[in-house]
Order: C-alpha cells, then sequence, then structure tokens
C-alpha cells in the first residue's frame, strides 16, 4: 500500500487562519516537501495536523472510545484547537480525505462517501463520525499490525505503510549505555519519535544485540549504516570487548562513542528512520537541519534521498536552511508566510 | 475571507521568500546596490530583505508579478534613476500607494560620492600626492570631473533615447575627446555626425545647468563614472574591478558613520518602507 498526501486545509488553528497547502505538482503528489517561513508561520502546525489527523482512521466507534478513558486521549491535542481542518489523500492512487470538523462547518463533509473523520459539536457534546470507503479496511489493517515486529528483512516486508514523525523536540537515544539491552521496534500506524527516559540501552547496545539475536536484521541494518558515506567510516562489533568500532578511510579504528556529536545525531535519526520504514509511509520531519552544520545537513538530504531511493516514501520537511531548499528544489518547497 | 492556497511558485519568488520570512522585501537593481542598502540599514534587517533581482527591467518585472501574488504587499523596487525625469521621480517618490521608488540621484553610487566622504577616503588611501585640503575644495573638484564628463554622459543619454541597442560609453572610457564621442557615438548608432552632435550639444546644455551644485550635478551625472574618474585621478592603483569595489566599500561605511545617509535614501527605507508597517 502507498499513502501520499495531496493537501491540507485549515481554519483556524494557531498561524493558520484559513490555508490550503498543495503538495502537488501538476495533480501529482510530491515526493519531497519543504515547508518554509518564518518563525510562528504554522510549519510544526501543519505536521502535527497532519499526523494528528491520519491518526483518526484509528477511531471507527466514537462511544467504545469514550468508554475507553475518553476521546481526548484518543484525538490529539491540537485538533481540539482546530476548527476545521482535512487532509486529502492518495491511497494506492484512490484519493479520499479525513477531517475534523470543530464545531462542524463543513455539513457537506458528512454527506460526501469519500471522507473519513470527527465532527465535534461542543455544545451539546455531540460527536458524529464519519466513515468512508476507505476506513474499515484501514482500520482493519491498522488493528492487524499495530505492536507486530516490525520485519525489516528484504523477503518479507510488512506491506502496510505507517506515519513517522520527528518533532522538532527530539532528544536522541544514547549512543554510549551500560548494559546491551533487547529493544524490539513494533509496527504504529502513527509513530512519534520520542526517548524514553525509561531506556536502559543505547544505540551501541542496540547494534551488539542485534548482531548476537538477530544476525538477518544486523547485517541489513550494518549494510545500511555503511552506505551512509560517512566519509568512508565503515561499523562493526568487536564481540571480545562487546563494541562498536568505526574503521575510517584510512584504515584506523575508534570507538563508537569518538564519532562527533553530528555525526552521531545523524546516524541515529537515519537509524530510527531505516528501522521502521515501511514501503508507501509518510516521513515528517520537523526542523530537519535541528543543530546541524552545514556539511552535516547536505548528507542528511542526500542520504535521505538515497532511502528514497530504495524504499519509497513522502518526505515532508519544516526548515529555515536554504542547504534544503537547493537539495530537495524549489518546486517542492510551499512557503507558509503570507506576504 | 477566502481561504490563502499555498502552492508552488516559481524557483526564484520561492528562494527569495523563503529567505525572507516575515521581512519587507525591497528588490534592487544589482549586486552593488545590495551591497550598500545592507551596509547602510544593517539594523534594520530583522524587519527588511534586500534581493537583487539584476537590473532595472527585472526589478520591475518581478515587482509587478510579485505584487500580483502578494496578499500582504510589501514588497517593493528601489531603480535608478538612470535618464529619468523630474516628473517621473516625484512621482514615484510622493505616491502614498507606491510600490516602485526611483532614486533622486542618476544612482546609489551618486549617494556614495559625497564630497567629505570621497575627500576623507582618499586622505588615507595609497594616492599619487592628493593634495586637496579640504572637503569643499573637493567638492570642487568633484564638480570639475562631472564638468569632464558631461559629453560622454550626454552622448550616452542619446543611446539610451535612440533605444536601438547599441553599446553605452563604459566607465574609463576617455572623456577628455569631445569629438572621439562624438564620432563613436554616430557610428553606434549608424547616424548622420551632425545630426548626432546635435542631439549631443542639446544634453550637454541641460548637463550644464545642473552643474552648479554636487545636489543637482549628481541627478545627472553616472556615478559610475564619477567613481572612475575619482580613483584615476588621484590613486596610483590600477583601476581594477576589485579596487573600484574596495574604494565603493569604504565609502559606504564612511557615509553611513561620518555624514548620515542622505534624506532621499532616508525618506524611501524609513519613511515610506519601514513606516508602512506601523500603519497597519
Amino acid at each position: 500500500m502507498q499513502i501520499n498526501i495531496l493537501s491540507l486545509t485549515v481554519k483556524n488553528c494557531g498561524a493558520l487562519k484559513d490555508v490550503k497547502i498543495e503538495f502537488t505538482d501538476n495533480g501529482q503528489p510530491e515526493s519531497v516537501i519543504v515547508l518554509g517561513g518564518a518563525n510562528g508561520s504554522g510549519k510544526t502546525t501543519a505536521l502535527e495536523l497532519i499526523f494528528a489527523l491520519l491518526a483518526l482512521f484509528k477511531i471507527q466507534d466514537t462511544r467504545l472510545i469514550t468508554t475507553q478513558g475518553g476521546l481526548f486521549k484518543a484525538i490529539q491535542n491540537i485538533l481540539m484547537y482546530t476548527e476545521y481542518a482535512e487532509l486529502e489523500l492518495l491511497i494506492d492512487g484512490k484519493k479520499t480525505s479525513v477531517f475534523f470538523d470543530n464545531p462542524p462547518i463543513l455539513t457537506e463533509a458528512i454527506s460526501q462517501g469519500n471522507k473519513h473523520g470527527i465532527v465535534l459539536n461542543r455544545v451539546n457534546h455531540d460527536w458524529g463520525l464519519q466513515c468512508s470507503d476507505m476506513s474499515q479496511h484501514l482500520y482493519d489493517s491498522i488493528r492487524l499490525n499495530e505492536e507486530q515486529p516490525i520485519n525489516l528483512s528484504s523477503n518479507k516486508p510488512n506491506i502496510f505503510p505507517s506515519i513517522l514523525y520527528f518533532p522538532h523536540h527530539r532528544e536522541l537515544l544514547p549512543v554510549t549505555g551500560e548494559q546491551i539491552h533487547r529493544e524490539e521496534v513494533k509496527y504504529q500506524w502513527c509513530y512519534r519519535y520520542q526517548n524514553h527516559s525509561s531506556f536502559l540501552g543505547s544505540l551501541e547496545s542496540y547494534l551488539i544485540w542485534l548482531d548476537y539475536a538477530e544476525p538477518e536484521i544486523f547485517q541489513f541494518v550494518i549494510d545500511m549504516l555503511n552506505q551512509l558515506n560517512f566519509e568512508g567510516k565503515t561499523f562493526s562489533i568487536h564481540r571480545k570487548t562487546l563494541s562498536v568500532k568505526v574503521k575510517t578511510r584510512d584504515g584506523s579504528t575508534h570507538a563508537f562513542n569518538q564519532l562527533s556529536s553530528g555525526e552521531q545525531n545523524l546516524l541515529i535519526l537515519l537509524l530510527e528512520l531505516r528501522r521502521r520504514l515501511i514501503p508507501g509511509s509518510v516521513v515528517l520531519l520537523d526542523e530537519i537541519e535541528n543543530s546541524l552544520h552545514p556539511a552535516f545537513q547536505h548528507r542528511l538530504a542526500q542520504n535521505l534521498l538515497q532511502l528514497q531511493r530504495q524504499i519509497p516514501f513522502q518526505l515532508i520537511v519544516t526548515t529555515h536552511q536554504p542547504t534544503f531548499l537547493k537539495i530537495f528544489g524549489e518546486k517542492g518547497t510551499r512557503i507558509l508566510t503570507e506576504f | 475571507m477566502t481561504t490563502r492556497i499555498i502552492n508552488q511558485l516559481s524557483p526564484e519568488l520561492t528562494t527569495i521568500l523563503f529567505e525572507a520570512g516575515n521581512r519587507k522585501l525591497v528588490l534592487l537593481e544589482g549586486k552593488d546596490d545590495l551591497e550598500v542598502f545592507e551596509e547602510w540599514f544593517k539594523e534594520d534587517l530583522n524587519e527588511i530583505y534586500f534581493h537583487a533581482p539584476g537590473g532595472c527591467s527585472n526589478v520591475e518585472t518581478f515587482l509587478k508579478e510579485t505584487l500580483e501574488k502578494s496578499t500582504k504587499g510589501e514588497v517593493y523596487g528601489i531603480i535608478d534613476r538612470d535618464f529619468r525625469t523630474d516628473e517621473e521621480v516625484n512621482a514615484s517618490l510622493s505616491d502614498n500607494s507606491a510600490h516602485l521608488f526611483i532614486l533622486r540621484r542618476y544612482a546609489i553610487e551618486n549617494y556614495l560620492l559625497e564630497p567629505f566622504a570621497v575627500w576623507e577616503e582618499l586622505r588615507i588611501y595609497p594616492s599619487k600626492s592628493f593634495k586637496v585640503f579640504d572637503s569643499s575644495i573637493m567638492e570642487k573638484n568633484l564638480l570639475k570631473l562631472c564638468e569632464d564628463l558631461k559629453t560622454l554622459i550626454a552622448a550616452n543619454w542619446v543611446i539610451h533615447e535612440a533605444s536601438t541597442g547599441a553599446k553605452y560609453f563604459q566607465e574609463g572610457y576617455i572623456m577628455s575627446d569631445r569629438a572621439n564621442i562624438i564620432q563613436q557615438s554616430a557610428k553606434r548608432l549608424n547616424l548622420d555626425l551632425a545630426k548626432v552632435e546635435q542631439k549631443i550639444v542639446e544634453k550637454e546644455v541641460i548637463i550644464q545647468s545642473k552643474l552648479d551644485r554636487i545636489d543637482n550635478a549628481y541627478q545627472v551625472i553616472d556615478g559610475k563614472h564619477l567613481l572612475h574618474q575619482i580613483l584615476y585621478q588621484y590613486t596610483s592603483e590600477p583601476k581594477t574591478k576589485i579596487r573600484v569595489e574596495h574604494f565603493r566599500r569604504l565609502l559606504t561605511r564612511t557615509v553611513k558613520e561620518k555624514i548620515g545617509l542622505h534624506t532621499d535614501i532616508v525618506w524611501i527605507i524609513k519613511q515610506r518602507i519601514l513606516s508602512e508597517s506601523a500603519k497597519r
């Protein structure tokens, strides 16, 4: 399955007062969208809304969710401050929409069969659910895959895509750790990256654990790391010392934690993305430059494009850095600042 | 309220708006103008974004296109006066709804060549033997240089009005040989020598009438030519592009720090462009 975002329509959500952001070129979805604009122009809001709207496909019965702890938990917080938001999608070539209407202003939305969404009338606390032709299929697939281990091996790939969101406030996984811990990657329809304070391992321990426990996946991951073009650096496990060794182009080796902070940042982001990425997914990356030097910005962008050639996905990023405009191109760039 | 559609823009406009953010966009003719304005208004760069699409016609075209797409209308253009009339200049500066401003002086260089600034810089510049004792003498010397450039400027004016695409006389062209300038003009315009001479004389008369004081002279004398002639007359260094740019930078800073910006410039930027936001 392949999901692409075609447009986002918003009424009254933060800086986005009444806008429609087009993600297409001549009707076809752009593979990379760069959202640019001044601080406060609504770039992060747009990503949050995309994520929140897609999460609505997990709702099939408002009564059931209400009894399970309240609709507020099931609906992302940002929607509660939004008057209307609608995401137009292309799923396997078929157009569909998901919307949130609060209070109901677009009554025609309810009558259209290709829209899935929630209508909230705050006056009488009346929640309405509109299901589309796609709703049941997506809901069943999400339920079937949710919490199942993600299969990274190329001969048995997961076929149901997901939405991967890397927010701006992303504390990265520690590179070093005291213990080697097992960390299983499980499928989530809408995955928001966050570093859990309870996480006892490290990126290094994850690689060592993979080497022992999941050799097939380990090889897959290590091949990916070695293809990242870190100035010719290659990665391997030194079993005797239970450590990851980095071999430089001139043949010398150093410890994993001696990589520069920029390299670590880049590695963790790409590894986190790679180990969760299923073909046909949508990846949202807020402030892609996040403390990276322009040289590393280039490297990250090139690696993302390379990854996209291997595994098709739609990439939507926000940035203030012209570097990404140059690499990803002006064609897919949308300026949110009103001028 | 209609829904604002955010979609694909032209590559150039995308790049400019990406950089501009929520700052006011001011389009300038060239890289030289950009450097000057960014230096003069560096304290305002949080509110204003200067961009040079290259050339006067590009400024006008780009401004028109951008304004058509703009909802806030905070896009402006500043172009050289060149050979425009007082009426055209005054209209652009006095129209409250104007987005395109024409400099009152010939070009941005004419605002750099303030006699005191030129004198101040030449005093410490590697010179042949600089013997100008104060800025009032410098002013007289500059007016004399303007007079020396009169025929060359008049010839360029005639070429401009002919609109045949004929080549202009470039900076550094020998200005003292009047007969040669007239002859070359006739050749470039492919016109009768006497006819061309008559046209040049007409322009020379207009230029001469403006040479009573610097402020008037600088409306008709091209500052780029004058800058080149100043370096030629007063310095012993080769007149390479790098030297000219270096001297221009020195003047840019001196004008701002020791004299203060000309009221024309302050009026356009501070009163007409930046104060617009206060009115909203």
